[in-house]
């Protein structure tokens, strides 16, 4: 049988047929089996005992017939005449002999066959060497030698017997089957024997008797003779001359037997046994029939049934099947398809509450992202449109020095310089410039603080002019430049401050080098650590110009690109990595 | 898996169907327990009133025949003369043996009653034959003929012979036997109803005794010269009388019938001395009484038209089994019986 390790590893859908079959179908085949055998054995029992009552009494009955026939030969003693012709002995005249011969058969005749309505084919009488015969039909055989043989064995036995037609040579012409019934007789007055009578009993009152019996074609009835198995009679007529009577387990009741319901019933003192014998699929057609269309509608039944329910189960762990797909798609970060919920049982509930779940997911992820990706928008908003507060209100400070001081010429260039790069920062919409553009800024940017400190800030550019032409984003040069300025000039009289273009297979690096102190080591290592960070993650430290440089590249370009900072002999060097791209007004937004 | 449940089923069903040899019922039947039981050897003894005379030799040979028949042990001795004292004590002597039936042919029913009883009492079956005794002291009594139909057939047999008018007398056995004196009883009946211009001058003894009923015939043949018959109701009483006539020559003027032996008579029969003589077969008597003594023994009940092996059927009233009607012996057929 199947072990319950294998059981557990089977698909749900065979778990369920199983449990069906285990729980409908073999319940139902056993409770139709056990109803139908205990049908069948009610049946059985019943004609089982029918059966050997029915014989009782048809042997009773052919015991009563042959009981009469054997009580026929008293008739013999009414008539005082023919005890005197068997009295007297053979040896007498041809003419008496004669005579007697005429008046026993007569006699015989008239008493025996025609008086009766009895089944008699003959009536014999041995004695001393003489044979007398009244029969209906013409014979062969019984001869005087046969009168020598049972008129003395018999003497002795001083009863009746009963022999079969193989046990004389007695043949009628009609070929009748009979039984032959020998009867002594006696001298009652001298207590002597005077011979013997054999009555031929035509077997066919057996068919009489039977008849009622043999409501069914097919039963079969026999009358064997219980030593040798010889069949008397045999209703069916077929010529089997004998039956083992051994091989039947008992002698006198029912049974069932090579298909066969058989009853059995001794008769005549037991010397002689009734066989009743029909077929079983004769006698239990209809109980057969009925067994075959049950078998056959159960079978319809099952396979209807089986039909039926592996559909069943086919819908409840289809959708099992199907969720289960759905989370391992949904396991490997695939959020986007629901599944349609059809129906309002369990497994739809579940689907529902899966789909829901699914749903969640989906919108906590979208709702994060976006609050994140907002956050960080707005953040560069705020840094784009930055213009430091502080450059503004040095830079106000150093037109009302350059006012006071008359040179109106000098307060004119600075405040065109200043208003171009409050138009710069203030068209916000954009992103993207070209790198000309931006390091116009820069320089703008530089002018101005140039107003400010005079020599003590110079600075250089050097970039390749196809390069004006390539796309960066805005405000990435001004903030390293500011860094410069404010980190340089805190400790230093001058700076000079050189920005450089480089373009090497498709990567663009603007390198901003300045003669200043350079970093701090240990500043330096904590801006490196902090750059490598994931871009959004920025603390607002004091480097937060550099920093978000380093992010804005990154979220725009990838881990890839970044900022990466240097300490060169005389100041520090920043670099900053970007994909060459060429201006593309398009890509803003 | 599905499979193999489906097919262990089906297997069943037919496993069920296919058995070899299922016995279904089993009868009983009272003739097969009858068989079962053991025939039990039995004793029984058969006491006549007298050993020596040619009516119960020939019972003795029907018992012999009937003894080998069945089987019993049958034990025949009766007294040497007709004398109740010895057959009592013969009696004795079987209950002593512890015999299972006792069948007498009573010689005096008075005298034998009480020894009857107590052989009853042992659990002794007795029976009477012949002769019976009274009803208390035996459980059947097994008559050769019927006492009415004898005694009618008697007087009718003389009354064919003389006529229905004259004298007659009667030899009788002994006044003490119960059937002699209901056949006198009977005959006397039918006298009246039916015959009365015949007379009845005297009803004679001859206490079983050859001797005596010679005597008796010589004086009843004087005393009475206008006797026109004699009935003799004894065995020993015909063959007396038809002695006497032949020695008388009165044979053509008296007419003699009665019970008596065939081969008593056979001489007289032939010689024309007595035309017809009566009796009843006494083998067949003995036969049937051993089969009686054998039946009641083993339990069976005792019909009326009962068939009984070797005797024909029977009469029963009451307790008297009635064995025939009567056999009438002539010269025709004198010489076809042995007794």
């Amino acid at each position: 049988m199947i072990s319950k390790r294998k059981y557990h590893h089977l698909p749900l859908m065979h778990k369920l047929l199983f449990s069906y079959t285990l729980l409908t179908i073999i319940p139902v085949s056993l409770l139709g089996f056990f109803i139908y055998a205990a049908y069948m054995n009610a049946a059985e029992e019943q004609i089982g005992a029918l059966v050997p009552q029915m014989l009782e009494q048809a042997s009773q009955q052919i015991d009563r017939n042959v009981q009469d026939v054997t009580m026929m030969p008293e008739r013999i003693y009414q008539s005082q005449q023919t005890i005197e012709i068997l009295r007297t002995d053979a040896f007498q005249s041809h003419a008496e002999s004669m005579q007697q011969q005429y008046e026993m058969e007569r006699y015989l005749s008239n008493s025996f066959l025609h008086s009766s309505s009895s089944d008699l084919l003959g009536v014999f009488v041995f004695s001393k060497n003489r044979i007398f015969a009244a029969t209906t039909e013409n014979y062969s055989g019984f001869s005087k030698t046969e009168a020598a043989v049972y008129g003395q064995s018999l003497e002795l036995e001083k009863g009746s017997i009963l022999l079969l037609p193989h046990e004389t040579n007695l043949v009628f012409d009609s070929g009748a089957d009979y039984l032959l019934i020998g009867v002594p007789i006696q001298d009652r007055d001298n207590q002597t024997y005077l011979g013997t009578m054999f009555l031929a009993l035509d077997v066919s009152f057996v068919d009489r008797i039977t008849a009622s019996m043999k409501d069914h074609r097919a039963a079969r009835i026999m009358l064997a003779d219980k030593m040798s198995g010889r069949l008397a009679y045999d209703s069916s007529g077929r010529d089997k001359a004998s039956v083992n009577l051994r091989a039947y387990p008992i002698e006198n009741g029912s049974f069932l037997q090579d298909r066969k319901l058989i009853g059995i019933t001794p008769v005549m003192q037991q010397t002689y046994a009734l066989i009743y014998e029909i077929p079983t699929e004769i006698l239990f057609a209809k109980q057969y029939q009925t067994r075959t269309i049950s078998i056959v509608l159960f079978l319809v039944f099952i396979c209807f049934s089986l039909f039926f329910y592996s559909i069943a189960a086919y819908n409840v762990s289809h959708p099992i099947k199907r969720l289960m797909q759905n989370m391992r798609s949904a396991q490997q970060g695939e959020f986007q398809h629901t599944l349609p919920v059809t129906k309002q049982d369990e497994v739809g509930r579940l689907t529902e509450s899966y789909n829901m779940m699914i749903e969640e997911i989906r919108d906590l992820i979208q709702k994060n992202y976006m609050i994140k990706l907002k956050q960080q928008e707005a953040e560069l908003y705020a840094l784009q449109t930055q213009i430091n507060p502080h450059f503004i209100f040095n830079t106000l400070e150093t037109i009302n020095y350059a006012v006071e001081a008359g040179e109106q010429e000098e307060v004119m260039r600075i405040i065109t310089t200043l208003g171009r790069m409050l138009r710069y920062s203030l068209d916000n919409g954009v992103k993207f410039v070209s790198l000309a553009e931006e390091i116009r800024h820069v320089e703008n940017f530089l002018s101005v603080q140039q107003f400010r400190f005079f020599d003590r800030l110079t600075w250089s550019t050097d970039y390749p002019d196809e390069a004006g032409s390539l796309q960066v984003p805005k405000f990435i040069l001004q903030p390293i430049v500011e860094n410069s300025i404010k980190y340089g000039l805190e400790v230093q009289t001058a700076i000079h401050i050189g920005i450089k273009i480089q373009q090497t297979q498709g990567l663009l690096v603007l390198t901003i080098k300045d003669d200043g102190p350079g970093f701090d080591p240990a500043v330096r290592e904590a801006l490196e650590r902090e750059l490598a960070l994931e871009p959004g993650i920025t603390s607002k430290s004091a480097h937060y110009g550099l920093s978000n440089v380093a992010n804005r590249i990154k979220m725009l370009y990838g881990a890839d690109y970044g900022v990466s900072l240097e300490n060169n002999r005389q100041g520090a060097t920043v670099l900053l990595y970007l994909p060459s791209q060429q201006i593309s007004r398009l890509g803003g937004s | 898996m599905r499979k193999l449940l489906i097919i262990l089923l089906f297997l069943l069903i037919f496993v069920s169907a296919c058995n070899k040899s299922h016995v279904l019922y089993v009868q009983n039947t009272a003739s097969s327990d009858k068989q079962i039981v053991a025939k039990e050897q039995i004793d029984i003894a058969i006491v006549p009133k007298v050993m020596e005379i040619p009516y119960f030799q020939a019972v003795q040979e029907g018992v012999a025949e009937a003894a080998k028949h069945t089987g019993a042990t049958v034990h025949f001795e009766g007294p040497t003369t007709a004398n109740a004292a010895q057959q009592e004590e013969i009696i004795r002597r079987f209950i002593s043996q512890k015999v299972d039936v006792l069948a007498v042919s009573v010689i005096d029913p008075d005298r034998l009653t009480p020894v009857l009883k107590e052989a009853k009492k042992q659990g002794i079956t007795v029976l009477t034959w012949d002769a019976d005794a009274h009803p208390e002291a035996r459980d059947y009594f097994i008559n050769m003929v019927d006492a009415e139909r004898l005694g009618q057939h008697l007087l009718d047999s003389l009354v064919r012979q003389i006529g229905e008018k004259g004298t007659y007398v009667i030899l009788s056995g002994s006044a003490s036997s119960l059937n002699q004196e209901e056949w006198l009883h009977w005959i006397k009946q039918h006298n009246r109803t039916y015959y009365p211009r015949l007379v009845l001058r005297e009803v004679a003894y001859t206490d079983d005794s050859s001797v005596t009923a010679y005597q008796e015939a010589k004086r009843v043949t004087t005393a009475y010269p206008e006797l026109k018959g004699i009935i003799g109701i004894a065995s020993l009483g015909p063959p007396a009388a038809a002695s006497v006539l032949k020695e008388k020559g009165l044979t053509e003027t008296i007419a003699v019938v009665g019970l008596a032996s065939p081969r008593d008579m056979n001489t007289h029969l032939k010689e024309g001395n007595v035309r017809t003589v009566t009796l009843w077969s006494p083998k067949r008597l003995g036969y049937l009484t051993v089969m009686v003594a054998k039946l009641l023994r083993d339990g069976t009940v005792i019909d009326d038209g009962m068939l009984i092996d070797g005797v024909g059927r029977i009469q029963v009233n009451g307790d008297q089994i009635i064995m025939d009607e009567p056999i009438d012996f002539t010269v025709e057929n004198v010489d076809q019986y042995d007794f």
